[in-house]
């Protein structure tokens, strides 16, 4: 069929009309787009909602893995009150806060050998011991992982003297109450919004330099490069 | 600039790219992708792990450097060096500061490129015997039998052997009565050498003093890019480029290929290398007051009479302050005489100097290993050397199929280790004990940074082995267990002298003794080059030298200097000469030499005198090369040096030729335009000094000269006016044209600092090479000798940067501190901002470049870990190396002190043999930028357009001989001081 035969058909004739006006009438093709338009509409702010929501989601808050050794933080850093510098030594001193060494574990517990009710080792300290005849280090699952493109470093926030409002950074401020924490869970998201919440801050007048306009940098470099 | 991104050939060459698919496919896999992203943020990323090792070694601290003092034991000369290890990792070499031969902390391009040589995946992984995996112990039984019935054996190894090397080499030599040494080297200077030894009496080398020197002539030295001690030569003559001070030297050269010295001359006239002899002659008598010689030379060969004689009579006028250097592969007699013309000027003490132990002993002349193999050994040891490949002359691989038992130890299965019945895996230097004569009185220590990563072994410790095994009654040797071992009981040192001295690097103090007077030995003179032929200079390479980093991609992927070809080695040839000869860049050309003949590809190349081809040693690899392997042509059947040759037209398809300059043809309005918009500026210092006293320099006293340098600064605004750049820190560089001699080393020390990848040849060709600095080649005059200025040419960091304002997702951002930020883990790919930048400094990932560097678990290794590693569809560019930044005011701010003005050194300067660049706070008042922005020639690259760059450059001062000075007010038409028609 040609255009002019079909345009015979719906009873109108369009000279160079294109073809998909000349199939149904026009009321029935308003109705059309109108239904793709709203159809069109709601995908983008479906999948808008959607995708919103599923970035809000956070898996990582509240990940608590299990480690090769049930290491209990509670016991070291809760009862018997160990500094968190005692072990983890570089975390005034570099990027990173540092995991000790299996020697570094057997220091203490060379002499600290405790036995359980039945008067059998520990388990966690019987695996220790294997760690350390075998010379073989132990993969500890990372709980606070950030980005490859994200450099934290340990040191420039244990050093700040202190916040705006008085505070100073400790090691809880991020990690949370890890001398309660029998299993280490990821208390913060370590998000970037996370991250700003503190960077955004208004600057510590005492200890800030002139022209600063939040307490800690917030360009791209400090953190991504 | 901009022709660096104009690629001129038509073969565009599409990298393997998705096979074309259906509409229907692409809506797929579009829903999978946004399917799949949705899912992702549902999904926690994978476990990792925190492995602290079972022992800390001593003072390791996980992410924080830590640094080795060591000896660069891959050069003829071994500079001090200083090893970035991150937990356990080399990451980066730096020189050693207070070193006698580096005193700066300076460090070559081969220097910075060689830990790819340490994580290279080519290298050899186990010992082998018939291409069969076998272990140490068999391998060293199987060569200690051979060795023990033998009554003829030859070991072959480097000139650069180091004391305790030899020494153990000695005792090796003992236990096998019939155990003959041999020091090879493919294309060293050992005729200058011999040349020395008559003519000074020892066999030791000529050292240099140049920043004692007013007046340097070379004569086909290549001082500053690859003969002899050129980190020493490149300092000292960079502390005379200062334009205007008492000492401002001024350089001829005499060259018959185009080098980076050339480039940097203030003078240069092309000479023929064959007739140099001629050239030295005459000029030793014009200093003697006859200079008719001279004259009727000038007049034969075409040399410009007028230069030779301000050059005769700038010597003449300072006697003491000058010094002559000639190039290793000229003619005993042109050493002769320029032993005569330093001693005439008195360059003794002054500018030149004598070392009596040179690092590299004298090697043995290709001709006498070739006798040694003839005469039927029946084992020999190859230790660290390729003359299967690399051998000047016949073909030596199969002159060696008729020895019964080769032994060959090499870092990769090369082509000696392939020919080899017994095949050995070598310790890369950095994983090695070594020890070797810096200098007269100095003696460096080379100590390893990590374990072997392939199970390989250093020489020493295979000659140790070997020796052991044959003498058992060696007392001395029984109880060492290595060389390491052997080593430190030869120093003898208690051991906290022993740590203090690696900590130092080296023992000793340099003797510095004066260069002895010469001799009057009769060299025969050098015949006249026969009618017909062309000298074919054999050069080593400015990247991959002699052929020992053929296998080294950062390098083979560096420019060569001068005509900025990348992966290959080329027959450079005036444009002159390949016009005669029917030829265009990309078409091949025949060279007959010695009986050989080899095929080509031409490279027309401005400055290369007429009669002279210039082509690299050490291509063309077969085996072992990874990347290296088919790139380029074995030029070693011609010989080496400079040999003369025929040169013909050979037929064949156009050659593609990648190069990351593109532009050399003749179109004016390309070429003219870096010169009339101010981009590189330069001029003599006639027009430097009318400009300082004011004068006006061109009509209507409008600059002409130095157009946008300090004194016509433009009144520029700032377009967001609320940024207030003036507290805190504001980051800042400044390259002086005038010291920068294209070396390069500022290239590969950004590469290692900064994981660049490399792309290859086909992507370069297209213009994607990635490197974050370039070095812009501009040249002006006569093709015949154009004068040359060199540009290194990085993000400019501009405070009104244009790629900000066009990026769509903010993946590049102002800091305060006036850094230009990249943002990769933002970044869409939509390469707006690379369009939009001016300078054209951004580089964007099209293919995963990265590949197997991110998955394979040893190159993985060499990344450094401050900094992102990049993938596809990412845009990267110079930092202003941020991660330095970063770490100096963290460690800063921890004290809580400020950070110091200098204390940031970026890669880029840290290496710089010149000390052409600076780095440092803008803000500091009397500081280094503060200083640098406020010479009278500072200026900023298209400064009119008002980007506000933070890169200041230095004017160039050509320093020409006042009589040769032809600058006259008015009389140029821009400001490059050359004719006005571009040689490019």
């Amino acid at each position: 069929m040609t255009p002019n035969e079909l345009s015979a058909v719906g009873g109108e004739r369009y000279d160079s009309a294109p073809m998909s006006s000349t199939i149904f009438t026009r009321a029935f093709d308003r109705r059309v787009r109108t239904l793709l338009a709203v159809l069109g509409i709601s995908v983008v702010v479906g999948g808008a909602f959607g995708t919103h929501t599923l970035w809000q989601a956070n898996l990582e808050q509240g990940y608590m893995p299990e480690q090769p050794i049930d290491f209990d933080h509670s016991i070291m850093a809760g009862k018997h009150q160990i500094d968190c510098l005692y072990c983890h030594t570089q975390a005034m001193k570099g990027p990173h806060a540092g995991i000790p060494t299996v020697s570094d574990c057997m220091k203490c517990h060379t002499e600290i050998q405790t036995k359980d009710a039945e008067g059998h080792l520990k388990k966690g300290i019987a695996q220790l011991n294997e760690h350390h005849r075998d010379k073989k280090p132990i993969h500890w699952v990372k709980v606070h992982d950030l980005a490859d493109f994200a450099y934290f470093d340990h040191s420039r926030h244990l050093n700040t003297k202190k916040l705006a409002n008085g505070e100073k950074i400790w090691c809880q401020t991020c990690h949370g109450e890890i001398e309660k924490m029998s299993r280490v869970s990821r208390v913060n998201s370590l998000k970037m919004g996370w991250c700003l919440e503190c960077h955004m801050l208004p600057p510590d007048p005492e200890h800030s330099k002139p022209g600063e306009t939040t307490l800690a940098p917030i360009h791209c470099s400090t953190c991504h490069r | 600039m901009i022709s660096n991104e104009v690629p001129i050939h038509d073969d565009h060459v599409d990298p393997p790219s998705a096979a074309a698919m259906s509409r229907r496919t692409a809506m797929k896999m579009f829903s999978l992708t946004a399917m799949m992203g949705m899912v992702s943020g549902c999904i926690r990323k994978p476990t990792r792990h925190i492995v602290a090792m079972h022992d800390r070694p001593e003072y390791q601290q996980p992410g924080m450097p830590l640094y080795y003092a060591s000896t660069w034991t891959e050069g003829s000369h071994p500079y001090g060096m200083l090893i970035k290890q991150i937990d356990g990792r080399p990451i980066k070499i730096e020189g050693l500061e207070g070193h006698p031969l580096n005193p700066n902390g300076k460090s070559t391009a081969q220097m910075q490129a060689s830990l790819f040589g340490l994580y290279d995946p080519e290298r050899l992984r186990s010992p082998q015997q018939g291409g069969q995996d076998i272990t140490w112990p068999e391998a060293d039984k199987a060569v200690a039998d051979a060795l023990r019935g033998a009554r003829r054996v030859l070991v072959v190894t480097r000139t650069t052997l180091g004391p305790s090397e030899q020494a153990l080499l000695a005792r090796f030599r003992k236990a096998v009565p019939g155990a003959q040494h041999m020091a090879y080297e493919p294309a060293q200077d050992r005729d200058r050498r011999l040349a020395w030894q008559q003519i000074y009496g020892a066999a030791g080398e000529v050292t240099t003093k140049l920043e004692n020197a007013k007046v340097v002539l070379s004569l086909d030295a290549d001082f500053l890019g690859t003969d002899g001690d050129t980190l020493t030569n490149a300092r000292g003559f960079a502390e005379t480029r200062v334009p205007g001070a008492a000492n401002f030297s001024r350089l001829y050269v005499a060259e018959g290929g185009m080098t980076g010295t050339g480039s940097s001359a203030d003078h240069r006239i092309p000479v023929r290398p064959s007739t140099s002899a001629e050239l030295a002659a005459g000029l030793l008598a014009a200093l003697g007051g006859s200079s008719a010689a001279l004259s009727a030379s000038a007049t034969k060969h075409g040399w410009d009479a007028k230069v030779l004689q301000a050059l005769v009579k700038d010597l003449n006028a300072n006697k003491g302050k000058a010094a002559v250097l000639a190039g290793p592969h000229l003619p005993a007699a042109v050493h002769g005489a320029v032993a005569q013309m330093n001693a005439m000027l008195g360059a003794s003490g002054t500018t030149l100097g004598w070392n009596a132990t040179p690092a590299a002993a004298i090697a043995s002349a290709p001709a006498d290993l070739a006798k040694a193999i003839a005469a039927g050994p029946e084992v020999v040891i190859f230790l660290g050397v390729n003359p299967v490949h690399d051998m000047p002359g016949a073909d030596f691989g199969k002159a060696l199929e008729a020895v019964p038992m080769v032994v060959a130890q090499g870092l990769t299965a090369d082509e000696t280790v392939s020919a080899a019945t017994i095949a050995l895996p070598a310790a890369h230097a950095y994983e090695s004990w070594n020890d070797a004569t810096v200098t007269d009185g100095v003696t460096g220590i080379a100590q390893p940074m990590v374990a072997p990563l392939f199970g390989g072994r250093q020489d020493a410790d295979s000659l140790l082995a070997w020796t052991k095994a044959l003498a058992p009654d060696d007392g001395a040797l029984k109880a060492t267990k290595d060389f390491h071992g052997f080593l430190q009981a030869r120093w003898g040192l208690a051991q906290d002298k022993w740590e203090a001295l690696l900590r130092k690097g080296y023992a000793g103090t340099a003797k510095n003794a004066a260069l002895p007077a010469p001799r009057e030995v009769a060299f025969p003179a050098p015949a006249a080059p026969a009618a017909g032929t062309h000298d074919v200079v054999l050069a080593l390479h400015p990247q991959t030298v002699d052929g020992r980093f053929g296998g080294n991609a950062w390098l083979l992927e560096t420019p060569e200097s001068c005509n900025k070809v990348v992966w290959d080695n080329v027959a450079a040839m005036a444009p002159a000469t390949a016009r005669a000869l029917g030829v265009s860049e990309g078409d091949w050309v025949t060279v007959e030499a010695n009986g050989a003949s080899v095929k080509l590809p031409v490279v027309p190349q401005p400055g290369v005198q007429k009669d002279t081809i210039v082509t690299h040693v050490g291509y063309g690899r077969t085996q072992g090369a990874g990347h290296g392997v088919g790139v380029g042509v074995n030029v070693a059947p011609l010989g080496s040096g400079v040999v003369a040759g025929k040169v013909s037209k050979a037929g064949g398809d156009k050659y593609l030729i990648a190069k990351t300059q593109h532009v050399f043809d003749q179109n004016a309005s390309v070429t003219d335009q870096p010169m009339e918009r101010h981009i590189a500026i330069s001029g003599t210092p006639k027009a430097y000094e009318a400009y300082r006293k004011d004068v006006p320099d061109g009509p209507d006293g409008k600059p002409l000269s130095f157009p946008d340098t300090q004194k016509h600064k433009l009144a520029l605004t700032q377009i967001d006016p609320e940024v207030d750049y003036s507290k805190g820190h504001k980051w800042g560089l400044a390259i002086d044209l005038n010291k920068c001699t294209g070396c390069h080393a500022c290239l590969l020390a950004c590469q290692s600092e900064n994981n660049i990848v490399i792309v290859g040849k086909e992507e370069v060709a297209v213009g994607r090479d990635m490197s974050w600095i370039r070095i812009d080649r501009y040249e002006a005059g006569p093709e015949e000798n154009p004068n040359i200025l060199l540009q290194p040419m990085l993000c400019q960091h501009c405070d009104n940067a244009p790629c900000e304002t066009v990026c769509p997702v903010n993946a590049t951002a102002h800091t305060p501190e006036g850094l230009n930020d990249q943002i990769y883990n933002r970044c869409v790919g939509t390469r707006y901002c690379g369009n939009n930048c001016p300078y054209k400094v951004r580089r964007f990932n099209f293919f995963n470049y990265t590949g197997e560097q991110t998955t394979d678990p040893v190159q993985e290794l060499r990344a450094n870990p401050h900094v992102t590693v990049r993938t596809r569809g990412v845009m990267e560019k110079c930092t202003f190396c941020v991660q330095r930044i970063n770490a100096v005011k963290f460690e800063a701010a921890n004290k809580h002190v400020d950070v110091e003005d200098g204390a940031v050194v970026t890669a880029c300067q840290q290496a710089c043999p010149s000390d052409a660049i600076v780095f440092g706070d803008a803000n500091v008042k009397g500081g280094l930028i503060e200083t640098a922005r406020g010479g009278d020639l500072a200026y900023h690259v298209l400064e009119e357009i008002n980007v506000r760059p933070n890169v200041t450059y230095g004017a160039r001062i050509r320093n020409a001989h006042p009589d040769l000075d032809d600058w006259k007010p008015g009389a140029h038409g821009h400001g490059h001081d050359g004719d006005k028609k571009g040689g490019h």
